[in-house]
């Protein structure tokens, strides 16, 4: 171990002096956990909220999922040695005191965990505002009866929410509806041998309401045939992309995982931004900054690591391990080219791309 | 270290993460050979190259066991086929191949076609430039057209371009070692050739971020760089110098091919486009551009084969207006649409009135000549015209868009009677062309 570890120092020579590297321990299939945490720990826009949020808490703070992510944040980021292992013992524990879901010792859906962890930052730094804006003011959740609150948008919010938009078009009378919705990631449906790109301009294709999915129009006031598609309208500095690789099978009552080909590129564009209201969306540029990989075969077992680009260089991360890759590695996570194909059990699954020169 | 491992812990998974030949790299990719030496192996061929081997069959019989395999074996991993090229040379050194480890090897089609079972290389000359590793791989290997196959180009992962000038060949000494190009002075030459004239006449390194493709003009002057930061670079071939070029959408590209009048360059890339432009450098484009006025409404058949399976055709028609400000703006911007996302890897041709070769793919092409000044706007210091605005693109149907394959496409070759398609698998599939269009010529 102590070997490995200064093999991997050696090769980061050039990686940036205080840029950490640390490998996760496992506590038994915690492996869902270890991987999102690293893509968002070396998500530099998150890393520097939570450290600075972690930094300004009291020691006495009352212990939650973010202060304990805080907490681990702050481990590694302080830590001499620029390679190593760290326990999330603390950060583990927590989770699985909070939701039950992640309690016992089964194969977790590492978007799943993401997106709980998400929210869950989101909602306790709600509090916290709230908390010190009306000194607590009794109601919680309910505004306490006044008037209704703005939401609060959180740090957490401003690195990944984006806003879509849901446009109806009434096919008798020809009025669009919008609706905006927001998003912390996107989910997309995939298809064989298909790229992001394709994915993503398929989540934005137009669709057909019609015979039993009829809209209700408001001008007309009646249930009418209506075409509907999803354009984003804002996107954000931190886009998470989730392909849905675990898909529920009717006729067999289970899910199944989807070893899709689904190529990725280093770069993007999103093609399915709204062009009325921000022009700029269209062409922000992003980053591919890193992978999340689900490694082997089903949906309810199998194994999580992170691929994580950092300092111009790409970086393999497996629990405790870690070890550096190339980009030509990161590219042999798109799938496999046939539908049941097993030359590939290393399927990217979520996507984070930063947008560049953020 | 090991106290934590699950009882799902696929340990086997993980090592095979770590070696799993990436097929991609690997990709097949076609050449045309048409040998007239006066010997009983006289014909087209068809050269591709499947894992380690690289197989020629005869022009009408790819759906059959290949005529003969040569197989490349190394000591390194990398040491197989990525790239081939074939020119008929008077001194029979006539194909090149190089290999994933950075080898370029000169052979003899007639000699391969000759020597009995043995699958082995017969190399008239290895080339193993110095500093070149085994993890730097030929992406490209090219003939320079009009040279008596006396030059030749071999680019590679790392950004280098070496020019070599075949001993013998070429009176006028086209490439008297030329060095040039951004840090070419520290290039030194250790040639592992049993020819010693086989050095590489000139070295041009791009700093582009490595090299997916190159293509040479059909005149022998220009060369086309599909390059890993998104730029298309056009080169003058004499000087090494870039003359001009334009970026992506985002995303690396992936090929380049040169119309056969050489008056375009077409690429694809990650961003699922499909871009063709004008290669005529900067200034003096424009008259050049309002004197072809006349015979403007020229098509161009554009074909490209993607990562999605599917072969598209497009037509490409050549600006009449000539608002084309400079010489490598957009004419033509095709992405792929609906179910066809994708990379295209591999060359990619162009047809143009009735000429041969071309590949590569994707749908909605967008004319994208916007009128913008792009002069006035250069994002990047060489002369490189940044891509434009998604708003500024025209969309571009196909005229045909198919699921040829079960595996990604990798490459495609137009020849006059047929298009020749491949995939990642290697398998090699042959589409008869319409016969009409009579007096093409061929190379």
């Amino acid at each position: 171990m102590g070997n490995s570890s200064s093999k991997l120092e050696k090769a980061l020579a050039e990686a940036p002096e205080d840029e950490r590297y640390y490998g996760l321990e496992n506590f038994g299939n915690t492996c869902y956990c270890n991987s999102v945490l690293q893509a968002l720990y070396f998500c530099k826009p998150f890393r520097e909220r939570v450290l600075r949020y972690g930094a300004s808490l009291p020691s006495n703070v009352e212990e939650n999922l973010l202060n304990c992510l805080a907490d681990l944040f702050m481990q590694i980021n302080s830590s001499k040695k620029k390679t190593g292992v760290i326990s999330p013992k603390k950060f583990v524990q927590r989770l699985r005191r909070d939701n039950e879901l992640f309690r016992g010792h089964m194969h977790q859906d590492a978007h799943e965990f993401l997106n709980y962890l998400l929210n869950q930052s989101c909602e306790l730094l709600e509090q916290e505002a709230k908390n010190a804006q009306g000194g607590g003011g009794g109601g919680q959740q309910a505004g306490a009866g006044g008037q209704p609150q703005r939401p609060i948008t959180t740090w957490v919010h401003e690195i990944f929410q984006g806003k879509l938009v849901n446009e109806t078009r009434c096919l008798h009378c020809e009025t669009v509806t919008c609706r905006e919705e927001v998003f912390m990631d996107l989910s997309l449906e995939i298809d064989n041998n298909t790229s992001l790109t394709s994915c993503l301009r398929n989540f934005s294709s137009m669709e057909m309401l019609d015979r039993d999915d009829k809209f209700f129009c408001d001008h007309c006031c009646c249930l009418q045939e209506a075409k509907k598609r999803m354009l984003l309208r804002s996107v954000p500095p931190c886009l998470i992309l989730h392909l849905k690789r675990f898909k529920y099978v009717e006729a067999q009552g289970r899910l199944r995982k989807l070893m899709y080909r689904v190529v990725f590129p280093m770069e993007l564009k999103l093609p399915n931004t709204t062009t009325d209201d921000d022009p700029g969306a269209a062409d922000t540029l992003y980053t591919l900054s890193a992978v999340v990989v689900h490694v082997g075969s089903g949906p309810h077992h199998g194994h999580y690591v992170s691929l994580i680009k950092s300092g111009g260089q790409w970086l393999f991360f497996d629990d405790e391990n870690v070890e550096l890759i190339s980009e030509s590695q990161v590219q042999s996570t798109f799938g496999s080219t046939s539908e049941y194909g097993q030359n590939n059990m290393d399927h990217g699954y979520l996507l984070f791309y930063e947008r560049a020169g953020a | 270290m090991n106290n934590y491992s699950q009882s799902d812990r696929d340990r086997g998974a993980r090592n095979r993460f770590k070696t799993a030949p990436f097929n991609y790299q690997r990709s097949t990719r076609l050449t045309l050979a048409n040998l007239q030496v006066g010997s009983e192996v006289d014909g087209a061929w068809i050269i591709f190259n499947v894992g380690d081997y690289v197989h020629i069959s005869p022009y009408n019989a790819t759906h059959k066991d290949p005529y003969k395999s040569i197989q490349f074996t190394s000591p390194v991993r990398t040491g197989y086929p990525t790239c081939h090229a074939y020119l008929s040379a008077r001194d029979g050194v006539d194909l090149l191949v190089g290999l994933g480890d950075g080898t370029v090897m000169l052979l003899s089609l007639r000699v391969q076609l000759s020597t009995g079972s043995k699958p082995a290389p017969v190399p008239v000359a290895t080339l193993t430039p110095e500093g070149v590793s085994e993890t730097t791989r030929v992406t490209a290997v090219a003939w320079v057209p009009r040279s008596d196959a006396g030059l030749f180009v071999a680019a590679y992962s790392s950004g280098n371009i070496y020019v070599y000038k075949k001993a013998g060949a070429g009176r006028g000494r086209p490439g008297e070692t030329h060095l040039t190009g951004e840090g070419s002075g520290k290039f030194s030459l250790s040639l592992g050739s049993r020819d010693k004239a086989q050095a590489p006449s000139s070295t041009i390194q791009i700093s582009g971020g490595g090299i997916n493709d190159v293509a040479v003009s059909p005149d022998g002057r220009q060369l086309a760089a599909a390059c890993r930061d998104g730029a298309l670079r056009l080169l003058d071939l004499a000087t090494g110098t870039v003359q001009c070029g334009f970026s992506s959408y985002y995303g690396a590209l992936l090929c380049a091919a040169f119309s056969p009048d050489g008056k375009y360059v077409a690429t694809g890339g990650e961003d699922d486009l499909v871009a063709v432009a004008g290669t005529e450098p900067g200034s003096g484009s424009r008259t050049s551009l309002t004197e072809q006025l006349a015979p403007a409404t020229r098509i161009y058949r554009l074909g490209s084969a993607g990562q999605d399976c599917q072969l598209c055709l497009w037509d490409v028609q050549a600006p009449g207006e000539g608002d084309i400000n400079s010489g490598a703006a957009l004419l033509a911007q095709m992405s792929i649409a609906g179910g066809g996302g994708m990379k295209r890897n591999g060359s990619m041709g162009m047809l143009g009135g009735s000429n041969p070769r071309m590949s590569v793919g994707g749908l909605e092409a967008g004319s994208g000549h916007g009128g913008h000044d792009r002069k006035a706007s250069l994002g990047k210091s060489t002369g490189i015209c940044p891509s434009l605005p998604r708003l500024d693109m025209a969309i571009v149907q196909p005229i045909m868009e198919h699921k040829l394959h079960a595996e990604p496409m990798s490459d495609l070759l137009f020849t006059e009677g047929a298009i020749f398609t491949a995939d990642h698998s290697g398998n090699i599939r042959t589409w008869a062309r319409p016969q009409q269009d009579g007096g093409s010529s061929s190379d």
